[in-house]
């Protein structure tokens, strides 16, 4: 089988997800890992044709993005263009009987499928569903040439949002710490991005805090927001509304504080602290760097 | 975009309300919905509130919505008339028709009613492929624009507001264009009651796939099995009555020995 | 009639229902504040629902009175003391303008009852006057054209809210006789000169309701201010009142269903000596009685509202509706509570607060006492 995977950087280094799908397709087939050049930008319609110009050219039988923001939206087009098959945000996938069977979350994570998706076919990978080796050589991307200069579609602009800084993306962290109404107001956030910054970690939020205007939408973690999978996963103050635990549920190792011992985010959290928030938080800050500063 | 009389047209899917308890069905390959509640899916409440909120600015815009899916589907595209949807179209097809297929129905009908902006969800949240948006922008040979959040007038054209990490990037583009909505400025509107009362004397035309010249049967990929997500629970209950200092050094304690992710 | 209501009803009293979910987490701040957010009352004013009584023609929903009862019920449910202003606004205050007020009082006043601007009020009671209304003291003089007004009301709900009132007031003299001579309604807009506003009472539960004194200190009201005729306010008055009953009756459902609800979820939670508590039969018989009595309230409020929509008689079943449903909702929030134990007596469990909003339905808009001599009055008139 042959297998054209598409790079992808973020502030000029490959992402993490592109090496990962680049060690684990090797047990597919012969791979080929291609990046695409020649705009400044992710363009949804140029992109999409350069990859479906290498894909025919080179013979590919499935190819394969991160499950990213751009990822994500560019396998979709090029399944589309190219009349193959699709499954998006994959946790895995497997060869059987020439067709490839891939595991993903539907029902917003409420439900773990397993898909037969035959070849060619187009899929995308979440990040962190597979583990790279350690010693992996790094991988050097093909450049493949977009063009948009033609497109009716243009990029204008950048606008950045006003709070958002230089924090860890929320999607590809390892560790998240989220926070709820539990807070009580949006200048209760210090506190959490102490701790944030202590662990080195994304921050999130529960729709009731975007909706509130508490935090920026991009924060959301749940069945409208993101859907997260860190190593550790801190909601603070988050009671766990079915649509929120959606979205964070198959994190590795779940803490929750929240004053309410009835609250349902407990019946998931390997660890629960019922008490204050306001006094626990800056102890809990102190006592991670300690132990990060010991480790 | 013109000053007036702009057209949108809003798909949608009906999906199992959010607040729905999901459980596996007895063939293990599909979730039981006896009983359970169906909703428009979220993704494309925040596409119809966009397009009502353009309205709300320019009464002359119109807004319509389509469907491609089961009978039951009805009702979701007589939510989203009580919502204040101009009309609606019912296109009637069972779970034989995937992803592409529908892309392809639904380009017929844009091609009949030549909308100015075509909205999608930005995926529908019971298969959460997000493939019908962008497929229907390439059975149009239109541009698409995924995580959309506003759209504004721009001289002809439109810009789109595509969120990413950090901010947006605003795109600019010619009529016809597909959005695939993330959010809206505002969550979406709850039916009012003479909405209610006014979408029930509406007709929903109804379609079939080989009237819209589809026959289902694009490659796709197709569920073989399902299970609930691994259970959780059992967790470690720790309670700040006393000692808060203790507790958090012990909690950082049981991360960084017993679960080993500090 | 059908022991249920129809689908449309159901969808309409569903979209009420959705709307009021998103209320919960700002209920227990206004409670403490007591008051309603001003958005809260427009947005009721957006859905449509603050006209929902008002005819098609004069640009409400003209929904019927079962439709009437449905959303109130799903307003109490949610949050008693909107429901309350929602009540008084939407039934006794728009049905009596309805009813009688002219082609130009409605076209002015209906709106101001409909765009959630704020919500009517209706002033009969005074220190010395509740249901009996025909010891009123307030009077009204002619002046040239228009009138002025002296007195006091008291006990006015959603008075802070309210562009204008319909206030009783007495032209002429009182008549041993004839009680109700004189009386009269009259539209006092709450900026007009000689009007004011006593201090918010201080309540037991419905905080978030306002309940205020209107003082009127030679208060000048217009011509156009007399709604109805001269001396026939005593009727205008019992005509809202006798809707009004059905009004109370939907809200005491509507609180009743909101605590059998969370002490269901609470009892199957809620594990002591290894089970949950749900499974013993204390409780189970406790929840089987409650909801018993809720079910019964329930068709006995959309029986009178059933009457009422057909133009039938309904005084009596109004009286039974209401007296049965308040009573009940009382007994129910009592049982719920003793269901959550301790935590029932807290605060942050709103068991707490229904119990307390609970306990005004069997004393407003006529006491259970009232209530049962209507009934009976209307049981051997014959």
């Amino acid at each position: 089988m042959k297998i054209l995977i598409v790079a992808e950087r973020r502030d000029g280094e490959l992402r993490r997800v592109t090496a990962e799908i680049a060690a684990k397709a090797k047990a597919f087939g012969d791979t080929e890992v291609v990046e695409v050049t020649g705009t400044d930008r992710y363009h949804p319609v140029a992109h999409a044709n350069a990859v479906v110009a290498r894909a025919k050219s080179s013979g590919a039988d499935v190819v394969l993005t991160g499950a990213t923001l751009n990822g994500r939206d560019l396998a979709a087009r090029v399944a589309a263009k190219l009349g193959w098959a699709y499954a998006a945000d994959c946790t895995d996938a497997s060869v059987k009987d020439g067709a490839f069977q891939v595991k993903r979350p539907m029902y917003a994570g409420k439900v773990r499928a397993t898909l037969r998706v035959p070849t060619p076919a187009v899929l995308s990978i979440r990040p962190g569903a597979w583990t790279l080796p350690a010693g992996t050589e790094a991988v050097k991307p093909a450049a493949i040439a977009a063009d948009a200069s033609a497109e009716k579609l243009k990029f204008a602009r950048f606008e950045p949002t006003a709070t958002s800084g230089k924090r860890v993306s929320l999607s590809e962290a390892r560790v998240i710490v989220s926070g709820g109404r539990g807070l009580k107001g949006p200048e209760n956030w210090k506190m959490l991005e102490d701790l944030a910054d202590a662990l080195g970690a994304a921050t999130g939020a529960s729709r009731a805090v975007t909706d509130a205007g508490w935090r920026p939408n991009e924060e959301q973690v749940g069945q409208t927001g993101k859907t997260v999978t860190p190593d550790l996963y801190i909601a603070l103050g988050i009671s766990g509304a079915i649509q929120h635990l959606a979205g964070m549920t198959s994190s590795k190792v779940i803490v929750a504080v929240n004053k309410d011992p009835d609250a349902d985010i407990f019946k998931i959290a390997d660890y629960g602290v019922v008490g204050d928030l306001f006094e626990f938080l800056p102890a809990f800050t102190e006592a991670v760097k300690k132990t990060k500063a010991g480790a | 975009m013109a000053a007036s009389d702009v057209k949108f047209l809003v798909c949608l899917k009906q999906v199992p309300d959010s607040t729905v308890r999901v459980k596996v069905a007895a063939d293990g390959k599909s979730i039981a919905t006896d009983g359970i509640t169906w909703s428009i899916s979220p993704y494309d409440e925040y596409a119809i509130e966009l397009a009502l909120e353009h309205k709300d600015g320019d009464p002359s815009t119109t807004v319509s919505v389509v469907t491609v899916g089961p009978a039951r589907s009805r009702d979701a595209l007589r939510q989203a008339l009580a919502m204040g949807c101009d009309d609606a179209t019912l296109v009637i097809a069972d779970d034989k028709a995937g992803g592409l297929d529908v892309a392809k129905a639904i380009a017929a009908i844009v091609k009949e009613a030549k909308p100015d902006l075509v909205l999608c969800g930005k995926q529908a949240s019971d298969d959460d492929q997000g493939l019908v948006g962008p497929a229907l922008a390439e059975a149009l040979g239109w541009p698409h624009v995924g995580m959309l959040t506003k759209i504004a007038a721009a001289g002809d054209g439109v810009e789109l507001w595509r969120e990413i990490e950090g901010g947006h990037e605003v795109w600019s583009s010619t009529l016809a264009v597909v959005g695939l909505v993330h959010k809206s400025a505002k969550e979406p509107r709850y039916p009012s009651l003479p909405g209610i009362m006014k979408a029930k004397k509406k007709e929903i035309p109804e379609k079939d796939l080989a009237a819209l010249g589809v026959t289902p049967g694009a490659p796709r990929a197709e569920v073989i099995a399902m299970e609930p997500p691994p259970q959780r629970g059992g967790g470690k209950i720790l309670k700040a009555d006393g000692d808060v200092k203790a507790l958090a050094v012990e909690l950082a304690r049981l991360l960084h020995e017993e679960a080993k992710v500090l | 009639m059908r022991p249920e209501a129809g689908q449309t009803e159901r969808e309409l009293a569903g979209a009420v229902r959705d709307w009021s979910a998103e209320l919960a987490p700002r209920i227990a701040d206004a409670e403490r504040q007591g008051a309603l957010p001003a958005d809260v009352i427009h947005d009721l004013g957006e859905l449509g629902v603050l006209g929902m009584g008002i005819p098609e023609s004069d640009g409400g929903l003209g929904a019927s009175t079962v439709v009437f009862a449905l959303v109130l019920e799903e307003l109490a449910a949610a949050w008693p003391s909107l429901a309350v202003g929602v009540s008084v606004n939407s039934g006794i205050v728009a049905g009596s303008i309805v009813r009688h007020g002219t082609r130009e009082q409605r076209a002015r006043l209906l709106p101001r009852l409909m765009d959630g601007s704020g919500l009517g009020a209706f002033a009969l009671t005074e220190a010395t006057s509740g249901s009996d209304a025909a010891s009123l003291r307030a009077t009204a003089h002619r002046d040239g054209d228009g009138w002025v007004l002296n007195g006091r009301k008291q006990f006015i709900t959603n008075a802070k809210y309210a562009p204008f009132v319909i206030t009783f007031a007495r032209v002429g003299a009182a008549e041993e006789q004839r009680p109700h001579a004189g009386v009269t309604a009259f539209i006092v807009p709450t900026d007009a000169p000689g009007v004011s506003l006593g201090p918010s009472e201080q309540k037991m539960g419905l905080r978030a309701s306002d309940t205020s004194a209107l003082v009127l200190e030679d208060a000048q009201v217009g011509a156009d201010a007399v709604l109805g005729e001269i001396g026939r306010g005593f009727g205008i008055a019992l005509a809202g009142l006798d809707g009004g009953r059905i009004g109370i009756a939907a809200q005491s459902i509507g609180i009743a269903r909101a605590v059998i609800e969370r002490a269901i979820a609470y009892a199957r939670e809620r594990r002591q000596f290894g089970t949950p508590i749900v499974e013993f039969e204390a409780i189970r018989f406790s929840l089987a009685r409650a909801r018993t009595d809720l079910d019964a309230a329930r068709m006995l409020a959309l029986r009178a509202a059933w009457l009422r929509d057909r133009g039938c008689p309904f005084t009596r079943e109004a009286s039974m509706a209401k007296l049965f449903a308040s009573e009940t909702a009382q007994r129910v929030t009592y049982q719920a509570l003793q269901v959550f134990g301790g935590y029932g007596y807290m605060r942050e469990y709103e068991v707490e607060r229904y119990a307390r909003d609970a306990r005004a339905t069997t004393l407003y808009e006529g006491t259970s006492e009232v209530q049962r001599m209507v009934i009976a009055r209307s049981l051997v008139a014959a």
